[in-house]
């Protein structure tokens, strides 16, 4: 297989684009890509300034990497979620991101959940009835809150997490299967941000997992390969395997599947957003937007945590 | 080290040369040091099969969708029409995470 720009071995195949590439036009493509999507759904400028997540894993270290070298203003914000499950799975990820971050000279904010508010997440997620059968609702309800938070706290104008498009195909295929209207009213490349809601986008919803794979291994970008201890079994990596099997037979069909559903939302399939979006309230305990009359989800969780005592029996702790 | 049977966190790439196991088991069936096969490996399983098929080929009948990993040599990202030679040990690497 040759390389469509220089004809050389290719690297990377992507059948879905009828398109090989080999390392360096590879490695040129990529950033393109998301530079295309960037513009094309105005998510923000390079005046701006851009918060990054990062995880430790492939597609957020490989965005951080490829914003910077799009010379737009991102810094990251990792945020510790006290995860360890006999692996230290939360501080190898630290780990490797603070290294990511220091190689390239790049800015990173470290939120520690467990010295800020006491408790590591699969602590708050055995003392709450949200996270009673596994952390990851209580995980995310927590990411979402901090990055909020902090965006807002240091005054970044605009959020940005890697989601790749297998993520979004998983995603919109669950929310689907239940015909969640809220859901697929919110998903896209971004969600415009409101008072005391940053703006949030997702500059690599368009590029496939193995092409964030790829790009992370040619790049020599070292990140967490190990799952998090809590994904076994989830929903959405079960969706990605079905979707898979059906990219395998016919390549294109997750890129399709997605953009597809954004025009069709475009041309009004699904209800306009007025007449669903909740009201919105400031939270009186942090200040953030909640569709709650009183505190919003986060701090509610916060309050019940520290108004209740450590149960001894708490299988999580 | 590379290990997620014993609980050894890994990283790409540096996790890539390091783990080169040769002899060993699959399952509960020993195994020589091979010729005329390929050894692949993805995270804590290990397949034998015979050399002189593509990639694509080896990932079929070992039941392993193209789509969801990429395969090395010796650190190389190769493509499926890329013929599996004798002796190679190809390490393939997940592309799916998130949870």
């Amino acid at each position: 297989m040759k390389c469509r720009t220089c004809g050389q071995k290719a690297a990377v195949n992507m059948r879905q684009h009828k398109l090989a590439l080999c390392k360096e036009h590879y490695l040129d493509w990529i950033p393109a890509q998301v530079e295309r999507f960037i513009e094309k759904y105005a998510m923000f400028t390079r005046q701006e300034k851009i918060l990054v997540a990062v995880s430790g894993g492939k597609d957020s270290l490989s965005l951080w990497d490829i914003l910077s070298r799009l010379g737009y203003r991102a810094d990251g914000l990792y945020i510790c979620l006290g995860i360890d499950e006999g692996i230290g799975y939360s501080s190898e990820s630290q780990h490797l991101t603070e290294a990511f971050a220091i190689a390239r000279g790049l800015k990173l904010h470290v939120v520690d959940i467990q010295k800020d508010y006491g408790l590591t997440v699969p602590q708050f997620a055995g003392r709450t009835h949200r996270g009673q059968a596994k952390p990851c609702s209580v995980c995310g309800l927590i990411k979402r809150h901090e990055m909020n938070r902090v965006a807002r706290d240091l005054g970044y104008d605009v959020l940005a997490t890697g989601h790749n498009l297998d993520d979004e195909a998983a995603t919109l295929f669950g929310n689907t299967l239940s015909w969640s209207g809220e859901y697929l009213l919110r998903q896209g490349p971004v969600l415009p941000g409101t008072p005391g809601l940053a703006r949030k986008t997702k500059p690599l919803c368009r590029l496939y997992e193995r092409e964030m794979l790829a790009y992370a291994l040619l790049r020599g970008i070292e990140y967490i390969y190990e799952e998090c201890p809590f994904a076994e079994g989830a929903s959405s990596i079960y969706y990605k395997e079905l979707l898979n099997k059906l990219e395998n037979d016919r390549p294109g069909v997750k890129l399709s599947f997605y953009l597809s559903f954004l025009e069709a939302r475009k041309s009004g399939l699904f209800a306009g957003h007025d007449e669903v979006q909740a009201e919105l309230h400031p939270c009186p305990r942090c200040g953030q937007p909640t569709s709650s009359d009183g505190l919003c989800s986060f701090c509610r969780m916060i309050e019940k945590v520290q108004a209740e005592p450590a149960r001894e029996s708490s299988q999580r702790e | 080290m590379f290990s997620t049977q014993q609980g050894i966190l890994g990283c790409y790439p540096a996790g890539i040369d390091m783990m080169d196991p040769i002899g060993g088991t699959c399952g509960r069936m020993q195994f020589p040091k091979v010729t005329d096969m390929v050894r692949i490996i993805l995270r804590n399983k290990e397949f034998e099969v015979h050399s002189g098929m593509t990639l694509l080929s080896t990932l079929q009948k070992i039941d392993i969708l193209p789509e969801s990993v990429i395969a090395t040599h010796d650190g190389v990202l190769i493509e499926e029409d890329e013929i599996l030679k004798d002796g190679e040990t190809i390490k393939l690497i997940a592309a799916i995470s998130g949870g």
